[in-house]
């Protein structure tokens, strides 16, 4: 971060910073549902997208860049994810890949699912499909590549400044149901 | 044994706590006295002639007017038999209750739990049924019991066969009793639903076209008054939707994209972000296509570079005729405006906006954004465009009035939502030679003005035919996409249906 946040930086480094970063996106999979099997498809062999530079199963939140959420999110699992992506450090990128985390998708009228990942976390990239192909990650990949390329780190971190948190159901977004059960 | 048998043993040992016994594809049934559902269990895995060591699941079962019913389906690996544990819930549907057998099968555990999570079922003697195990802790109500309501459906109601307690016990063929249905989502609803979407594609459009006051304020700063200023105002838009990809490859291309930037932007930094205030007009699938400008040397070898390739003939082969389509564009205008008068009226966009802020070619900027929400509205939106195959797009171009209405959208939206992306985004890349690039792109762009606006005073007259043909730019796509609209916007203005209104509107504007 460091003076990143607070200063616009100059054209040509920032040229150079964004190029770096965006070739190394450490990807946390977050995989719910059958999207996932997609996305694995994605990472293996024949699509293979770390030869764009997104390097999958990051250790854990902590390392990770780049959020991909695929699948069903239900209203169970969203703290979780909530959780979790509080955890990334900044600057964090999220794809929503597929129609459930796009929008709920077939579950649209579900008790039990969120009708979109982007109620509980900020989605660069939408990936649409049910489920998408691989080569449509690859593209929303790409197209966060170009957006990367594109942006102010300072510009970033205002506007994630400027969120306010979404907590579903209310409350702490830090409470743990154990803990202090409702 | 076979079920029969079983049925006849459970009878011997139980007495009267089996209330019923049935047998149905080959499986017992046997329904117990609530009370004695323990010792049914106890007695199904000690006894050595049933031992049922398997305790397999358990599920609920709404059973309407009678309450809750709770079947353990048991399986004895010894004898190889099955039987079902059924017990119904005294309490009926307002406090079923019934002894836990987790004394018995611990492994009843969660299944208990899950059905007190989706039938409210509760269990005596459970070590604990809450926090809830499937649905979210503060979730109301019992999801799976038939009463539940699924509050979405009041929203939109189920688009596909009715569910069984949505039925009429008519068409059920069985007693449907105190279910209160979700009423059918009636007229009234899907006319609010309708008009709660006009509403939002109206806020879209207002704030798209504040937006694009902005800029155009910042644009008629330039000084060139008359025509070059009423062209050039009009000009950046298309240029912009001249879909990125392709502006980026083609070094000449970028320049409209460019020049507008350095027009409209005016004052401020070159490299504003992609706005944080964006994402609200762009959406979801806009922002990967406005990014798509950002980096056309690196892009190269991403597999874009295809993209780019095919875009950049049209873009450039067409570049200097690409003022001449002007005067082809009262043929398809009129007719569009007409086709399109229509689309926004069944779309339910309010006309009344555009012909109030309208003026001249103001509101030939105007215009396109509520078409555009408009459009949106109806569907035929922006995504297409995402993809943006300019040259594809621009084939079909002259096709007819029909096609082009069509084709617009893919055409403007990148205009007006790239634009301000691409205007942020280049400079950061292409750092090397912006001024060489914008002041190419700005003499280009004055000699298309002149060009463009040679033509028009005649233009009006000139009729469908003749144009399409003698055109050899057909496939150049945004400086006769632009004029469309703002020639239709006049259309609009002075009396939409009436098409002779057109040619008055473009004289004044050229």
């Amino acid at each position: 971060m460091g003076l990143n946040d607070q200063v616009e930086v100059p054209r040509p480094v920032k040229f150079i910073l964004n190029w770096g970063r965006k070739y190394s996106l450490w990807v946390f999979n977050f995989g719910l549902a059958c999207c996932a099997i997609e996305f694995i498809a994605t990472s293996a062999a024949r699509h293979d997208f770390i030869r764009l530079g997104v390097i999958p199963f990051a250790h854990g939140p902590r390392q990770a860049d780049l959020l991909i959420v695929a699948g069903t999110l239900t209203d169970k699992m969203a703290p979780a994810i909530k959780r979790l992506y509080d955890q990334m450090p900044e600057p964090k990128y999220v794809i929503s890949f597929g129609s459930c985390s796009n929008c709920g998708g077939p579950y649209w009228d579900s008790y039990s699912v969120t009708k979109g990942v982007d109620q509980i976390i900020p989605v660069d990239i939408y990936v649409p499909g049910c489920p998408p192909r691989p080569e449509a990650l690859l593209e929303g990949i790409i197209k966060l590549q170009e957006m990367i390329q594109g942006e102010s780190l300072k510009d970033r971190y205002a506007a994630q400044a400027a969120r306010q948190p979404i907590v579903v159901g209310g409350g702490d977004p830090t409470r743990h149901p154990r803990n202090d059960p409702m | 044994m076979t079920p029969e048998d079983l049925a006849e043993y459970f009878r011997d040992k139980l007495g009267a706590r089996v209330t019923d016994t049935k047998v149905a594809h080959g499986q017992l049934t046997v329904t117990v006295d609530p009370e004695a559902l323990p010792t049914a269990a106890r007695l199904c895995k000690e006894d050595p002639a049933l031992r049922f060591d398997f305790f397999d699941w358990m599920s609920g079962v709404d059973e309407r007017d009678a309450g809750f019913g709770v079947v353990t389906h048991l399986y004895s690996v010894e004898h190889r038999h099955h039987v079902n544990l059924r017990a119904v819930a005294p309490g009926g549907r307002d406090q079923p209750r019934l002894p836990s057998i987790t004394g018995v099968y611990r492994g009843a555990n969660w299944h208990e739990r899950e059905a007190y999570d989706m039938f409210g079922v509760e269990f005596d003697g459970h070590p604990g049924l809450l926090p809830r195990i499937l649905t979210v802790e503060n979730f109301e109500g019992f999801p799976l019991r038939k009463e539940f309501h699924l509050s979405t459906r009041d929203a939109k109601p189920w688009p596909g066969a009715k569910e069984p307690e949505e039925r009429t016990s008519a068409e059920a063929g069985q007693s449907v009793t105190t279910i209160d249905t979700p009423a059918p989502v009636s007229a009234e609803d899907k006319a609010a639903a309708a008009k709660a979407k006009a509403e939002r594609a109206k806020a879209k459009a207002a704030a798209m076209r504040a937006k694009k006051a902005g800029e155009r304020a910042a644009a008629e700063l330039q000084p060139a008054g008359g025509d070059h200023g009423a062209r050039a105002a009009a000009e950046p838009q298309p240029a912009g939707g001249d879909d990125q990809a392709s502006a980026a490859a083609e070094g000449a291309a970028p320049a409209p994209a460019s020049d507008t930037a350095t027009m409209d932007a005016g004052g401020e930094g070159l490299d504003k972000p992609p706005a944080p205030s964006d994402p609200d007009l762009a959406g979801a699938g806009e922002m990967p296509e406005a990014a798509s400008a950002t980096d056309a040397p690196l892009q190269a070898d991403e597999g874009e570079a295809e993209e780019t390739r095919s875009a950049s003939p049209a873009a450039a082969g067409e570049d200097v005729p690409a003022g001449t389509p002007a005067p082809d564009e009262p043929m398809g205008a009129a007719e569009i405006a007409d086709s399109d008068i229509a689309k926004d009226a069944a779309a339910g966009a309010v006309q009344g906006d555009v012909a109030a802020g309208a003026t001249g070619d103001q509101a030939g900027e105007d215009e396109p954004v509520d078409d555009l929400a408009a459009e949106t509205a109806s569907g035929i939106g922006a995504p297409p465009s995402a993809s943006g195959t300019p040259g594809v797009e621009a084939e079909g171009r002259h096709g007819g009035a029909t096609e082009q209405s069509g084709d617009r959208p893919a055409a403007e939206t990148p205009g007006m939502n790239a634009d301000p992306q691409g205007r942020a985004a280049r400079p950061a890349d292409q750092t090397p030679a912006p001024g060489a690039d914008d002041g190419a792109s700005a003499t280009r762009d004055s000699g298309q003005a002149v060009s463009a606006t040679m033509p028009d005073p005649a233009a009006p007259d000139t009729t469908p035919g003749g144009d399409a043909s003698d055109r050899p730019v057909e496939s150049y796509p945004s400086p006769d996409a632009e004029p469309l609209r703002a020639q239709e916007l006049q259309a609009d203005d002075a009396d939409p249906p009436v098409e002779p209104t057109t040619p008055s509107g473009e004289g004044e504007r050229s």
